[in-house]
């Protein structure tokens, strides 16, 4: 239990309750398809063949597709490398991002307009695949993790938001550092960042959710089985069971391997989700009120 | 309001003198428009300014290169948009051809049909999806107790990592004609009801899926957002006698309110892009009529052709209808007095 | 209107990148149409007839085990027979291989893959031990199969190209250009097996000629044919639940609307359908693609028949015979449903009957899948589509220097291995005692490591004739096969059988939006009486252009 400031005072019985029926709703309406999705993956083949698709009651229980999951080594693996490229992705993204939002933070500092501009036509134009790939090639990055994390470093939409927020920190504050005679960097570093845990703790998630998930750059960009990402080698599993492109060009039957049960899909999203649930209390954690301005104004 | 929706250019330029705060920088030379606003504006030499300004530009110089490399040099590739290009043959070699690319897109009622119905459906999402997240974060900010806080909120954003395929099967298991409220009717001896198949209630079910998917994930952003409002505000609020209701409006609102206009402009930006997969599955449900939107359009056109061009023109459409939405939006930002997505000077 | 025509449909590729080549009844001719101002589109010039038949390796059959059923040979133009069904497995392995061809070398191969990927080679004792008895070391780049398309056509136009590139036709199929690339990306073979050449590699030299002829492009041998099944599709039904329920199996249109108001039943979660439309087509006696009638061409949408699936499917739709999560999704997962009995008709193709059983015959001894047998929507004589010879192509880099094109032929010739011979359950299986067991009646049984390691990849490199092969379900063998080989004689050639088109652009690209049409009004969105109009304007945007395009190339090989 918190205690709450002053100026929380609880509201009246009417609008708790109202809230938390709203809340539980909300809640539930999130939870129950977790559940199925959660359910399915601990299903064995007949329950889900009971089901005809995703298990809503509990039958047959088992761990069967976790183990078939994780008995390859191959997931292990790429377990190991989609964290490294997100751990290093991530945070080379950070410190790109805050340089450069920071760094256009300052109105009326040279340059400034156009580089902003330069960055959202970034946001408006897509690149083609083989122009990417020409690039990333004559670098010599094919097959080189380098090529999950660089070509998607820098992402405007995130630059723009940490940009918003870095403004929205009180003028007089830095200026009365500089005028102390603080260099830019001591600014950011004592000043902005320290104010900004906030936002940075939000575009890093943003960034670690990219890496981890991006599958299309491992695709064009990993020849080496052994470098490939978790969610390449995931998608494997899933790939009779997306549709999306069978039954096109009359796909002859050959090779085609065995459709994965669904409890294997479902292990995959329980499996994806994990990470996911872990980070967010750490995000969560800067969303504190009150670490701002008072203090440094003083 | 003014007649600001001028097109872009140097006529805007004119008719917004300085003193008045709106700017107009976007147009064909940013580098020249923006260097005489700033320069109006400082009053001070390049030369001085640049003195002060370079460890600032010295910080830009890793995005900048990151981008030029991995964004700028690709995106020269587009140039195949005015081509008939096939990748084996590459640029150098393709035969230009001009506009006839845009000419045979525009050409194309399909192109519109799917142009409207993009428009329609982000239209439609903007109003009934947009301030979800938004009411959502305030409502979860509310919350006093951290851990309910944290643990609702863990919850809440979940959905975001589904894939569509995913959220689609769980509406079908809900909703459509074998699902469970169908089953439930049936029990009944009613008769089931399918609602994912009825092409005029289409644009309900998509906003319904992707409320469900992203709304959660949305809120962290203005979550952020809330926790940066100084509370302060709050606290003399209180102090005034303010209602919970008053101190919404006059503080909570206006907190995020930078955030949310940016969001916006951005999200205009992006306007015609309205997600692939989730229209992808459920286009032979309720017909193309109902469910084509610019990324499938462009998807089924080049599939089978591989028309390159003909995607890169499309792409380089989208591009330029997002960078002069984006430009209006910002320029009505300024004229109430916001800062947008660049901040007047 | 005027269109923007000049510079954008005259050179916008599709009409361009024609090589026919074609074996009508013995006398083989070629086609080309003019090629098109694209620099470097080359090789449409016409290939002479006789050029085909010194192109293709001379046919020598493999003596090695026969099957128990024996398949049917074909003699239609460009048609792949049926290899025939093995009902128990061979009690003796032929060694087909008598001495190592690989000569130490090593290459990478690019190879698709739809299923959970093994371990890479320095951690794959499958793989370390299918490469020391090849001779030569083939490293794995395998890829996602749904993506291939993406990876393939970004490294052919970036040169980054491994020594060993395998590529299915379907993804050809989305490579407008293809002739162009497969040109400056790959290795001419003709000079290594064209003709009798191909007697150093005897188990290539098995492959039916045929497939081999599929893998010509621009007059020359380019790849090596990885042979297919003769059918694209078939309805399969669950024949547990019909023979328990005893349900009639339909002899025409009427009656498998009527079966399919028996089976349904909502209530019960009890659909008669998944998807089937495509197999419609063939009941209703729509062509493939096109008919030629009298001279002239009637394309599929074109014909009287064709209105009558609509009406037909449209029945089924507005009746709610199909199950509502196949009408609300492309996502929706046939197979379960119908593992499930939700579903008891869908359309697949004839592979996809083993991975069911696989998957639910070990707790449902019971569970049965039957196909149908063909049949005609008025009762009278049916007919079926069939597969172009070959589904799958292995390449080689350009500009590999001649030992190493030979070594790679070589290992492709070990791949190329059939069904009953040692280096087959070698390369599909592993080795015995560590991948694989053998069960009671002497059929490979994978081990754990068997499963983890021996992923499908050998089996994509080059090809060898297909058979039914499921020892397992010495049932469903009989069945397959009776079934393919009772269905050949059904099998309808198309006016282009045995030509490799390159369709027109325009008239794919046509494709999606007039199908979307149609199926409006198959699902109630649309009168029937609009199929007219959405014929007419298909004919206007590109159908007619498209007809005139074909006719010529029939015309071209004295077709028509």
């Amino acid at each position: 239990m918190t205690t709450s400031p002053a100026w929380m005072e609880r509201p009246s019985p009417a609008g708790r309750t109202a809230k938390g029926v709203l809340l539980t709703l909300i809640v539930v309406s999130v939870l129950f398809p977790i559940y199925m999705v959660v359910l399915t993956s601990f299903s064995t083949q007949e329950a889900v063949t009971e089901a005809g698709g995703l298990v809503t009651r509990p039958g047959g229980l088992s761990l069967a597709a976790y183990r078939e999951l994780f008995s390859g080594g191959v997931v292990t693996r790429a377990v190991l490398v989609s964290l490294g490229v997100t751990a290093v992705g991530t945070a080379l993204s950070l410190v790109v991002t805050v340089l450069a939002a920071y760094g256009l933070s300052r109105t009326g500092s040279v340059l400034h307009r156009p580089i902003l501009f330069m960055i959202l036509l970034t946001f408006l134009f897509v690149p083609g695949m083989i122009p990417s790939y020409l690039v990333v090639s004559s670098l010599g990055l094919v097959d080189s993790y380098w090529s999950l994390i660089l070509p998607t470093a820098v992402w405007a939409f995130n630059l723009v938001v940490m940009r918003a927020f870095f403004m929205n920190i009180p003028q007089e504050v830095t200026d009365s550092a500089r005028i102390d005679g603080a260099t830019e960097y001591t600014i950011m570093w004592r000043i902005v960042l320290p104010m900004s845990k906030g936002v940075i703790a939000v575009i890093g998630l943003f960034y670690a959710v990219g890496y981890w998930n991006a599958f299309f750059n491992a695709v064009l960009y990993i020849n080496d089985n052994a470098k490939w990402p978790l969610q390449l080698v995931l998608r494997q599993y899933v790939l009779q069971g997306q549709s999306i492109y069978a039954g096109q060009g009359g796909v002859t039957t050959v090779g085609q391997a065995l459709p994965p049960s669904l409890a294997i899909q479902m292990a995959i999203v329980v499996i994806a989700l994990v990470p996911v649930l872990f980070i967010y209390p750490f995000v969560q954690k800067h969303f504190t009120k009150g670490v701002v301005i008072g203090a440094v104004k003083g | 309001m003014p007649s600001s929706r001028s097109k872009t250019g140097p006529a805007g330029d004119l008719t917004s003198p300085a003193g008045t705060g709106t700017t107009n920088d976007v147009p064909k030379r940013p580098v020249r428009a923006s260097r005489k606003n700033a320069g109006r504006k400082n009053r001070s030499p390049l030369r001085a300014r640049l003195r002060r300004d370079w460890p600032l530009l010295m910080m830009t110089l890793p995005a900048i290169a990151l981008l030029v490399i991995f964004y700028y040099v690709p995106i020269l590739g587009s140039v195949i948009a005015f081509q008939d290009y096939s990748p084996y043959v590459g640029i150098a070699d393709s035969p230009w051809v001009g506009f006839s690319n845009f000419q045979w897109l525009m050409l194309d009622a399909s192109f519109w049909d799917a142009t409207i119905n993009t428009l329609t459906i982000m239209v439609f999402q903007l109003i009934f999806y947009f301030p979800i997240p938004i009411m959502l974060a305030i409502l979860l900010d509310s919350i006093m107790n951290r851990r309910v806080r944290l643990v609702v909120q863990s919850i809440v954003y979940m959905p975001h990592f589904f894939s569509w395929v995913l959220v689609v099967t769980l509406f079908q298991q809900m909703f459509g004609g074998a699902g469970l409220l169908s089953q439930v009717l049936r029990d009944n001896g009613f008769q089931g009801v399918d609602l994912m198949t009825n092409p005029d209630t289409f644009i309900l079910l998509v906003t319904a899926e992707t409320i469900w998917k992203d709304a959660g994930w949305g809120t962290i952003i203005f979550l952020a957002a809330l926790a940066a409002i100084n509370p302060h505000l709050y606290e003399a609020a209180a102090v005034d006698g303010a209602t919970r209701w008053q101190r919404m409006l006059h503080i909570t609102l206006p907190g995020l309110r930078p955030v949310i206009i940016l969001l916006l402009i951005l999200r205009l930006g992006d306007a015609l892009n309205v997600g692939f997969e989730q229209f992808f599955l459920q286009r032979d449900a309720v017909g193309r009529d109902a469910a084509e939107v610019l990324d499938t359009f462009v998807y089924w056109r080049t599939l089978l052709t591989g028309e390159w061009s003909y995607g890169a023109a499309a792409g380089l459409v989208k591009g330029i209808v997002g960078l002069i939405l984006i430009v209006i939006a910002n320029k009505v930002a300024h004229r109430f007095g916001e800062q947008g997505i660049y901040k007047k000077s | 209107m005027t269109l923007p025509l000049d510079g954008a449909t005259t050179s916008r590729r599709g009409f361009l990148g024609l090589v026919g080549l074609t074996a009508a009844g013995g006398l083989l001719s070629a086609c080309s149409t003019p090629s098109g101002p694209r620099p470097g589109s080359g090789g449409a010039t016409a290939a002479a007839g006789d050029k085909l038949t010194s192109l293709t390796p001379t046919y020598i059959p493999f003596e090695g085990a026969k099957p128990d059923i024996p398949g049917t040979v074909s003699k239609l133009p460009g048609v792949p027979g049926y290899g025939g069904g093995f009902t128990k497995y061979p009690a003796t392995l032929t060694q087909a291989i008598p001495q190592k061809l690989g000569k130490g070398g090593s290459y990478k191969a690019m190879t698709p893959l739809w299923a959970p990927i093994p371990p890479a080679l320095d951690e794959n004792s499958f793989f370390q031990a299918v490469n020391a008895e090849i001779g030569a070391t083939v490293e794995f780049q395998i890829a996602d199969g749904t993506t291939y398309a993406d990876k393939a056509i970004a490294r052919m136009a970036s040169g980054d190209l491994p020594d060993i590139m395998v590529i299915p036709q379907w993804e050809i199929e989305k490579m407008a250009d293809f002739n162009v690339a497969v040109d400056k990306a790959f290795e001419d073979l003709t000079p290594y097996l064209q003709g009798d050449k191909v007697k150093s590699w005897p188990l290539l030299a098995n492959l039916p000629t045929p497939a081999w002829q599929w893998s010509v492009w621009n007059g020359k041998l380019m790849a090596v044919p990885f042979p297919t099944e003769p059918y694209p599709l078939s309805l399969l039904y669950r024949k547990d639940l019909f023979d328990e329920n005893g349900w009639p199996l339909p002899k025409n249109a009427e009656e498998l609307y009527q079966l399919g108001k028996t089976i349904t039943d909502a209530k019960a979660k009890r659909w008669a359908f998944g998807d089937i439309h495509e197999m419609a087509w063939p009941i209703f006696n729509i062509p493939q693609e096109w008919r030629l009638e009298g001279g002239k061409l009637v394309h599929k949408y074109e014909t009287p028949e064709y209105v009558l699936m609509l009406e037909f499917m449209r029945k089924l739709f507005e009746e709610e015979l199909i199950h509502p999560n196949v009408v609300s999704s492309k996502g929706a997962n046939e197979k379960d449903l119908f593992a499930a009995g939700q579903t008891t008709v869908f359309r697949d193709g004839i592979g996809g009957w083993k991975p069911l059983l696989d998957q639910q015959r070990p707790k449902n001894p019971d569970f049965n899948i039957g196909v149908m047998p063909l049949f005609a929507h008025d009762g009278g004589t049916p007919i079926t589509y069939h597969n172009n010879a070959a589904g799958i192509f292995t390449f080689i880099k350009k500009g590999t220097p001649k030992a190493k094109v030979e070594e790679i032929l070589s290992i492709l010739n070990f791949t190329a291995a059939p069904f009953g011979t040692k280096e087959y359950e070698l390369y599909i299986y592993g080795v015995e005692g560590k991948h694989f067991t053998r069960d009671e009646n002497g059929a490979p049984d994978r081990t754990e490591l068997g499963l983890k390691e021996a992923a499908e990849s050998y089996i994509f490199l080059g090809g060898r004739p297909l058979v039914t092969d499921w020892v397992a379900y010495p049932d469903a063998v009989t069945a397959c096969a009776q079934w393919q080989n009772d269905s050949f004689k059904y099998i309808q050639t198309q006016p282009t059988s045995g030509i490799r088109v390159q369709r027109p652009a325009k008239l794919s690209g046509l494709q999606v939006p007039t199908e979307d049409k149609f199926t409006d009004i198959m699902r109630g969105r649309r009168p029937v009486s609009d199929a007219k109009d959405i014929v007419a304007e298909w004919q206007r945007d590109g159908g007619n252009e498209g007809r005139d395009f074909f006719l010529k190339v029939l015309q071209e090989n004295g077709r028509a």
